[in-house]
């Protein structure tokens, strides 16, 4: 029996829906929201066809990427065509309708969604991740700014259920949206999430003994609108607001999901997933989520000569001197090789290949990079680097063939390679092996973002910048060329492999006048075409989407105050 | 893993069963069957342990997460081992305005258990309104209606049981 | 006096083996359908409209209307699922239609199923009903044996499967859209609407969803003919109307009445209720199940129909009409009432599942004498938060279960606020340890 079900006045749709008007706006539907007019093409969800006017409808369950839940109840609008409120989530725009959202009806609504929501919630801000990007606490501040008037305790309940590697659960700040539930199932297509239970018990969990072991369990924690789902590499990491945030790509494979980068100093402290709708949508894999870590971890920082134990740090100048003094002396011969990796930058590319080319005089470059790894059907590529068709372009441009590394080891073996000039240092193939395998070239020069066993070998170090430490580009698998943005300055005395190549360059008396890594672009792009075309300046990502506060002077070593050297924080007498 | 969840017998019985169950969807919808497989499932071993629920999410071609939402959402499906026989005494307006609080605190003295609480050999609930409103009070010892309760006849039904 | 009512759905109920196919056709059963048969289904669906039968689940929405939402020329198959997820408290009658007339209800849904094109059938019995289910289940079985149900119905070309479907505790499900997420084998999250289950409902298929008595009542309505039913009735509802009496009255149980009759008629009318227990007063009525608005004494005058209990803002609802009398505690009633809707909320939208145990919890506050002054306002508001009233229907939820929250507190307060008040300022229930009226106490 269901006296519940249509008890209120919503009855079906009649027998023969009445007419309905003309568009005024042939092929869009026509509406007013808030006495504005909108006209928006069909199909365009209320939320955002609101947004147009500058109404700006709050929500916890909407997402513009996953099915429509409309649960949380915290959009619901004034609507002609209803006498009750509607969720303008789940509203589908009608020819003439009128929506207002700024009444006094839907004010009071969204305030008492406000008072429901934290009810129960522990409101433990303080010790929050979420705090300073928490939709509740957005929301609070905007809509509701009154007392709790809920008298003795709150329902408590898990605080720390792991759910998987990275991400754990407070089931105490969950809202029930399911959106992390809708995303396992709909995107990810692995439904490790349940809601269970029901009612005001209900709650967010894994099955008995599972885990939530998906590559993109990840984003659950980008969907949560608030605390509950925290990723546990970042976890009491970091306060939100002391974060800036830059745009980028991620280096961790072909795919070039468009990435923030959020960081401190020169600390990168997580990525998260940036929109765009042709390459990553909205999301990003857990192995790329991760790939920040060498970002701040066993960097190459001064430039070295020497190897294993005669290394010692010296200057650039020195470094650059000796590279230079031996590169000279078998430029154009047989016996010298490039190695190039295809996870630098296409400005790096362009500077390195054009060094190779016109002052090392090789014909061919020998191909490095990180090997192959896993690969799924969503985003993660089995190939792991972040510009191979960037390198296929700019070699084809420059007129350099590309020879597979294991052709390069089988020249060293043959001891027909006396010398070697390594841009990036990444190889496809067990490190430590081909670190000693190429040991036996009399002269090799390295740049290098991480000390890797081939570093070690190497005669020449010049330490390099990482992507997050220089603008540049990259071409992702589908050959879309991306920006990225340089989020602090290199670290330590490490420069971009470009400026390296045009370092050498000018040493070897190439008179170049490249000052960055957009000039390098500007300059050599055009014997490329598949570059020449691109917008270098006019398809860059905003510089800085989001600086983060920095409320205190900063320290006399740059560092901002609260900073921590990366890792387990150093806490005196523990 | 061990001896496997069912028996080769049970495991024969629990096909055939799910098979005659599934002939009542169409054919593309097997998950339709999760409640009267999960039930199945319940008859067959007492309780939904997940082990069983993971086989009968697999014979319905779901996670087994759609299983244990399932599950726990029902308040007649047992994800925790209840008591010998499961005692579920209505408390709604109906059956409280003929006195179904005296027989709840009753059946807690007499079982010597709390309502919402299990031994092993009772569990003992308040469950929702069971239709008995007219004969009340009521309450299901195992699926089974009793109504128009007095002491006496609950005295009656519980020391058969016991 | 109160004209008796035209026997339509019980009037097999209490003669020898009524659920057993042969008795059923020994009182004439299964001739509609043969009737039914040998028209077109317009011509049922027709005949239907013109009875004014309105469903019996508790919207009372035009059950020939329902019936021709359904698109003509949809591809899909057709589905009539019966909502036999009686649960609302209060209400038993469904569970009696099952119990006395299996064959009944089989016959309304042959009907059904003819009039709508429909092929495949399912009955969802709420998980308590074991027994009622399984006397279903043989009647279902005797009617394949019996040609009535399978590949042909009464040797027409037309064929139908009935399958019984027992759910496994979950009040939700009675909501039309949660029973079916149940019946698809999930847990019973009502929909969101639209699109309505006539046009997108069980496996994405054209659905009608009725009642197990709006369902029963079809075969008589072909029998006697609309102009006969829809005269039983008033001018916008036709027949009679299965009322379920039950909590401080002396003779609690199911009665089918004409919808004339009012509530203190069906409380103090010999054949029904037989008034009020010795020395005891109608203190309170709710009228159609738990979630309809309460009446108080001075306002049981209203006909148990439709139209009259929607212009006083109430419900006929489910048919659920439950007393008290004036030694029963109007506080700890709602407290009852509203618990019952906390635990049974689904938990989908944020008024209703969090709502609903705040107010449970203020409510239990009052009882225990623990209130101020200010908790009945947060009360009250709570309840404007889930649903505002009047009218009914301005629900903030999905579904209509933060109403069924929202109405008994509304009500409730603004009939009885002397009663939450005193509670307050004497810190303690005025009624002692005896809230529950005359009945209140377990019988030896």
């Amino acid at each position: 029996m269901s006296p519940k079900d249509n008890k209120p006045s919503s009855p079906p749709p009649p027998a023969a829906p009445p007419a309905k008007p003309a568009p005024k706006n042939p092929g869009f539907v026509t509406l007013n929201i808030d006495g504005k007019e909108v006209t928006a093409k069909p199909g365009t969800n209320l939320i955002t066809a609101a947004k147009t006017v500058g109404a700006d409808i709050p929500y916890y369950c909407w997402h513009h990427r996953l099915s429509i839940a409309a649960n949380c109840r915290m959009c619901l609008v004034e609507s002609s065509t209803s006498p009750k409120l509607v969720p303008a989530c789940q509203t589908a725009l009608q020819e003439g309708m009128s929506i207002r959202t700024d009444t006094e009806r839907v004010a009071e609504v969204r305030r008492s969604v406000m008072e429901f929501l934290l009810l129960n919630h522990p409101v433990d801000c303080a010790i929050c991740d979420q705090a300073g990007e928490c939709k509740l606490e957005d929301y609070y501040q905007r809509l509701d700014h009154k007392p709790s008037r809920l008298e003795g305790g709150k329902i408590l309940r898990n605080k720390r259920k792991v759910l998987g590697p990275l991400v754990v659960l407070d089931q105490e700040r969950c809202v029930q949206c399911t959106r992390c539930v809708r995303f396992m199932d709909e995107v990810a297509k692995e439904p490790q999430l349940g809601m269970f239970a029901r009612g005001s018990e209900e709650y967010i969990d894994v099955f008995p003994g599972q885990q939530l072991t998906s590559n993109y369990s990840g984003n659950v924690v980008d969907l949560c609108p608030v605390g509950a789902l925290l990723n546990r590499d970042f976890r009491f990491r970091a306060r939100s607001w002391f974060l800036s945030t830059v745009a980028s790509v991620c280096t961790g494979c072909s795919r070039g999901c468009n990435t923030y980068v959020d960081f401190m100093g020169q600390d990168v402290y997580r990525y998260r997933p940036r929109e765009n709708d042709a390459i990553n949508q909205s999301w990003m894999c857990d192995q790329g989520r991760l790939s920040y870590k060498p970002l701040n971890l066993a960097r190459v920082q001064a430039p070295s000569l020497g190897r294993a134990d005669d290394r010692r740090e010296v200057t650039a100048a020195e470094a650059l001197l000796r590279a230079t003094a031996q590169l000279k002396a078998m430029a154009g011969t047989a016996e010298l090789a490039v190695l190039v990796s295809p996870s630098c930058s296409n400005e790096d590319l362009l500077a390195g290949l054009t060094f190779a080319k016109d002052a090392l005089g090789v014909r061919h470059l020998y191909v490095g990079g990180r090997p192959d790894g896993a690969a799924d059907a969503l985003l993660m590529r089995a190939d792991k680097n972040p510009n191979r068709k960037g390198l296929a372009w700019v070699s084809a441009g420059l007129g350099l063939s590309l020879e597979p590394f294991a052709a390069l080891l089988k020249a060293v073996q043959a001891g027909t390679v006396k010398a070697l000039y390594v841009l990036g240092a990444e190889v496809p193939v067990d490190e430590a092996e081909a670190a000693r395998t190429l040991a036996q070239v009399e002269f090799i020069a390295v740049q290098a973002t991480n000390v890797t066993p081939l570093t070690e070998t190497a005669d020449v170090v010049l330490p390099t910048a990482t992507h997050v430490e220089d603008e540049g580009s990259f071409v992702q698998e589908d050959g879309v060329v991306q920006r990225v943005r340089r989020a602090f300055p290199p670290r330590g005395s490490t420069r971009g492999h470009w400026n390296w190549a045009v370092d050498i360059m000018r040493e070897f008396g190439f008179p170049l006048t490249y000052e960055s890594a957009r000039d390098v672009f500007r300059e050599l792009s055009p014997k490329v075409p598949e570059l020449a075309s691109f917008g270098w300046d006019s398809e860059a990502p905003p510089l800085k989407t989001q600086r983060g506060l920095q409320p205190l002077a900063t320290g006399a070593d740059g560092r901002p105050p609260g900073y921590r050297e990366f890792g387990a924080p150093r806490v005196r007498g523990i | 893993m061990g001896s496997p969840f069912f028996s080769a017998e049970e495991q024969r019985v629990f096909d055939a069963k799910l098979s005659e169950i599934l002939a009542h969807y169409p054919a593309d919808r097997k998950s339709a069957a999760m409640l009267p497989a999960l039930r199945l499932l319940q008859e067959m071993k007492g309780w939904l342990s997940p082990d069983g629920m993971r086989l009968v999410a697999k014979a319905l071609e779901v996670p087994p997460e759609r299983a244990y939402e399932v599950a726990t959402f029902y308040v007649m499906f047992h994800t925790h081992k209840p008591g010998k026989h499961v005692v579920d005494v209505c408390t709604n307006l109906s059956c409280s305005l003929r006195g179904a609080e005296d027989l709840l605190a009753y059946l807690e003295a007499k079982l010597g258990l709390r309502a919402g609480t299990s031994n092993e050999k009772w569990t003992l609930r308040e469950t929702e309104c069971l239709a008995s409103c007219g004969t009340a009070p009521c309450l299901q010892v195992d699926e089974v209606h009793h109504e128009g309760l007095t002491r006496g006849r609950v005295d009656a039904l519980f020391d058969k049981l016991s | 006096m109160l004209p008796a009512a035209e026997k339509v759905i019980t009037r097999n109920w209490g003669k020898p083996d009524s659920w057993t196919l042969e008795a059923y056709r020994a009182n004439g059963g299964y001739r509609s359908l043969e009737k039914a048969l040998g028209m077109t289904p317009q011509a049922v669906t027709d005949e239907v409209k013109k009875s004014n039968l309105r469903g019996r689940g508790g919207a009372g929405f035009p059950t020939g209307m329902k019936w021709s939402f359904v698109p003509k020329d949809s591809p899909k198959p057709k589905y009539l699922a019966v909502n036999a997820d009686e649960s609302e408290p209060g209400t038993f009658k469904d569970r009696y239609i099952l119990e006395n007339d299996p064959h009944m209800l089989l016959e309304g849904v042959t009907i059904a199923a003819f009039a709508l094109g429909v092929r495949t059938a399912y009955v969802y019995a709420r998980g308590e009903f074991k027994f009622q289910a399984e006397r279903l289940q043989r009647a279902v079985e005797e009617a394949y044996q019996a040609g009535i149900l399978g590949p042909t119905v009464l040797g027409k070309p037309f064929g139908l499967d009935v399958f019984v479907v027992r759910g496994a505790g979950a009040y939700i499900c009675g909501e039309e859209t949660g029973m079916l997420e149940s019946l698809e084998g999930k847990k019973g999250w009502p929909r969101l609407k639209p699109p309505f289950p006539a046009v997108v409902g069980l496996f994405g298929s054209p659905t009608v969803v009725n009642n197990v008595e709006t369902i029963a009542s079809v075969p008589t309505i072909i029998e006697r003919g609309a102009a006969w039913y829809a005269g039983l009735g008033t001018e916008k509802s036709g027949g009679t109307r299965l009322i379920c009496l039950s909590g401080s009255v002396n003779r609690p149980g199911v009665f089918e009445i004409t919808l004339q009759t009012t509530v203190r008629q069906l409380i103090e009318d010999e054949r029904y209720g037989q008034g009020m227990p010795a020395g005891r007063k109608v203190k309170a009525v709710i009228p159609g199940g738990s979630s309809a608005p309460v009446l108080a004494a001075h306002e049981i005058d209203v006909e148990l129909e439709f139209e009259a209990l929607k212009k006083i803002d109430n419900m006929a609802g489910s048919g659920g009409v439950i007393v008290m009398d004036d030694t029963t505690c109007m506080v700890r009633s709602l407290w009852r009432v509203i618990r019952f809707y906390a635990e049974e909320s689904c938990g989908q939208c944020t008024p209703c599942r969090e709502g609903a145990p705040w107010a449970a919890r203020l409510l239990r506050k009052l009882e225990e004498g623990r209130g101020e002054p200010e908790d009945l306002e947060i009360l009250l508001h709570v309840a404007h938060s889930i649903a505002p009233f009047p009218p009914i229907g301005l629900g903030n939820t999905i579904c209509a279960l933060g109403d069924s929250v929202a109405l008994p507190i509304h009500s409730f307060v603004a009939r009885f606020r002397e009663e939450f008040e005193a509670h307050i300022s004497q810190h303690r229930c005025p009624f002692g340890d005896r809230p529950w009226g005359h009945y209140g106490a377990l019988r030896a």
